[in-house]
């Protein structure tokens, strides 16, 4: 079973890895048409990150793709795996994948890039992964993961307003990256705990049969965090102008 | 041995089963029948753990292990596999989840599948031989086969059938068929049941079965009998009668005939539609 998501996941991630080969041509055609005078890194290092990205979203939201364009589900639940297994053999090579191209995107681009996109290449990604059980469409599941990523941000800086608040002197060292740290832990874990719900009891049924749960607990999540970061935004507005 | 208690399971609003209790005891060839959208395949389903019950429990013999899924070979009328996987992948993917260091790839040999061949570029009939090679690979105790048999050609049919003869005559393999056509697996069945609204409504042993339903040819309706259905015809009409007991033979007017369990099992369901 791993070996065989392995090779799937290995499929998205070269797919995904043909943006990497527009950063040159992009950078040629600079030079020699339109003369915009940019150096190679300022191709390099946003191409990274949209391949970072985009890696991220469709490892996320592909993870059972190959089950439904191959009317699989029954032949995978038949076999003597568990969810465990199956979801575990699922995540880890694609997580595997964008931890090598994190790395590599680290080397190239510089530590910076660690401390800008580590956490939020992960939130994308199980975003995408969660949302899959529940979305059949890549295009819903990126606007999916967008909004996710929204809510991820405010929270982000509420947690930092919160941490320079109350925090101290730690705030200033680690306090972006524990607001960050947070507000994915917030977002991802009550997500997490709906997708695996889900996916515990999934059978053969039809899929908005199986779903009750997972909106169940999704939906008043999703609305409870909005709420809450509006009544941030207002409540200290001029704690977060910064 | 497979026991079903107290199983309740529903397609969102649709009621399928409910309180439906089952056993089958090891080494039983068993048929499972009724009218079309009676629950059948989802019953087995139910059996092969791709289908979860709202309530109850399905469990099999202990010897069976933690994960009976390890020793059941199901093959359902959906014919799920990997369908952008060659054959060779399939029987690569199949081997490595199942741990088996061979593959004894008796029934594809006969077909024109080539290993190369995608299993979406497959015939039904090829794919359902894949299906069934690949689950007599894990020498299954516990064979779960919908009604897909009947999509694969009379010759192949034969060879599958001929090895699941053998396999029934070397060990105490337990099967539940689904079918509505019977003519070439009359012989290995033991027990027939028959549902009808999510319910048992008929189960017995195909010996008792067949000394208990019986056609008469007659001008007019046996009386006092219970007619599972009936066909006319201009100068007489069919009776299928259930249950029949020997005692009455001399009562009846009219002639009385065996038969067969396709013949049985159509009379039983053309009841249900009459």
């Amino acid at each position: 079973m791993l070996k065989k998501e392995f090779r799937d996941a290995l499929k998205r991630f070269v797919e995904s890895l043909a943006i990497l080969f527009i950063i040159p041509l992009l950078y040629i055609v600079d030079k020699l048409v339109t003369k915009a005078g940019l150096d190679f890194a300022s191709y390099r290092d946003p191409g990274f990150v949209i391949t970072l990205v985009i890696y991220a979203v469709y490892a996320g939201g592909t993870v059972f793709q190959s089950e439904r364009k191959d009317r699989a589900f029954e032949y995978l639940f038949s076999l003597p795996l568990t969810r465990r297994e199956i979801i575990l053999s699922k995540i880890l090579p694609r997580l595997g994948l964008l931890l090598i191209l994190g790395g590599v995107a680290t080397i190239v681009v510089g530590r910076g890039f660690l401390h800008e996109a580590g956490i939020i290449v992960f939130v994308i990604f199980f975003s995408s992964l969660f949302l899959s059980i529940g979305v059949l469409s890549i295009v819903i599941n990126l606007f999916g993961v967008m909004l996710m990523c929204l809510i991820f941000s405010q929270g982000e800086r509420v947690f930092g307003y919160l941490l320079l608040k109350f925090g101290g002197n730690f705030a200033s060292h680690l306090g972006p990256v524990v607001a960050q740290f947070f507000s994915a832990a917030v977002l991802l874990v009550p997500f997490g705990i709906a997708f695996w719900l889900t996916f515990k009891k999934m059978d053969v049924r039809p899929l908005k049969l199986q779903m009750r749960t997972y909106y169940s607990i999704i939906l008043p999540i999703i609305f409870v965090l909005t709420l809450l970061i509006v009544f941030f935004f207002r409540k200290s507005m001029t704690g977060f102008q910064g | 041995m497979i026991e079903i208690r107290g199983l309740s399971f529903s397609y969102g609003k649709t009621k399928v089963f409910r309180n439906f209790d089952l056993s089958i005891p090891e080494g039983q060839v068993c048929l499972i029948t009724g009218i079309n959208g009676v629950g059948k395949s989802t019953l087995l389903r139910l059996m092969a753990g791709v289908l979860r019950p709202d309530q109850g429990e399905i469990r099999y013999d202990a010897r069976l292990g933690a994960d009976p899924r390890r020793k059941l070979g199901f093959v359902s009328d959906a014919l799920s596999l990997y369908e952008s996987m060659s054959v060779a992948e399939a029987i690569g993917f199949h081997k490595s989840v199942y741990g088996l260091s061979s593959f004894d790839d008796s029934l594809v040999r006969h077909t024109k599948i080539s290993y190369s061949q995608k299993i979406r570029e497959l015939s039904v009939g090829q794919r359902t031989i894949l299906h069934l090679n690949l689950i007599l690979s894990l020498e299954p105790e516990v064979l779960l086969v919908d009604e897909i048999i009947h999509s694969i050609d009379a010759y192949l049919r034969r060879i599958f059938l001929e090895q699941i003869v053998q396999i029934l005559s070397k060990r105490r393999l337990t099967v539940v068929m689904v079918n509505v056509n019977f003519h070439d697996i009359e012989h290995l069945i033991e027990r027939v049941i028959l549902l009808k609204s999510g319910e048992i409504t008929v189960d017995e042993n195909i010996e008792d079965l067949k000394a208990k339903v019986k056609r008469i040819n007659a001008r007019n309706r046996p009386e006092s009998l219970n007619i599972l259905s009936r066909i006319d015809y201009s100068d007489h009409s069919e009776f299928f009668i259930y249950p029949f007991n020997e005692g009455l033979r001399g009562a009846i007017e009219g002639d009385i005939f065996d038969l067969n369990l396709t013949e049985i099992v159509s009379a039983f369901i053309g009841g249900e539609y009459a």
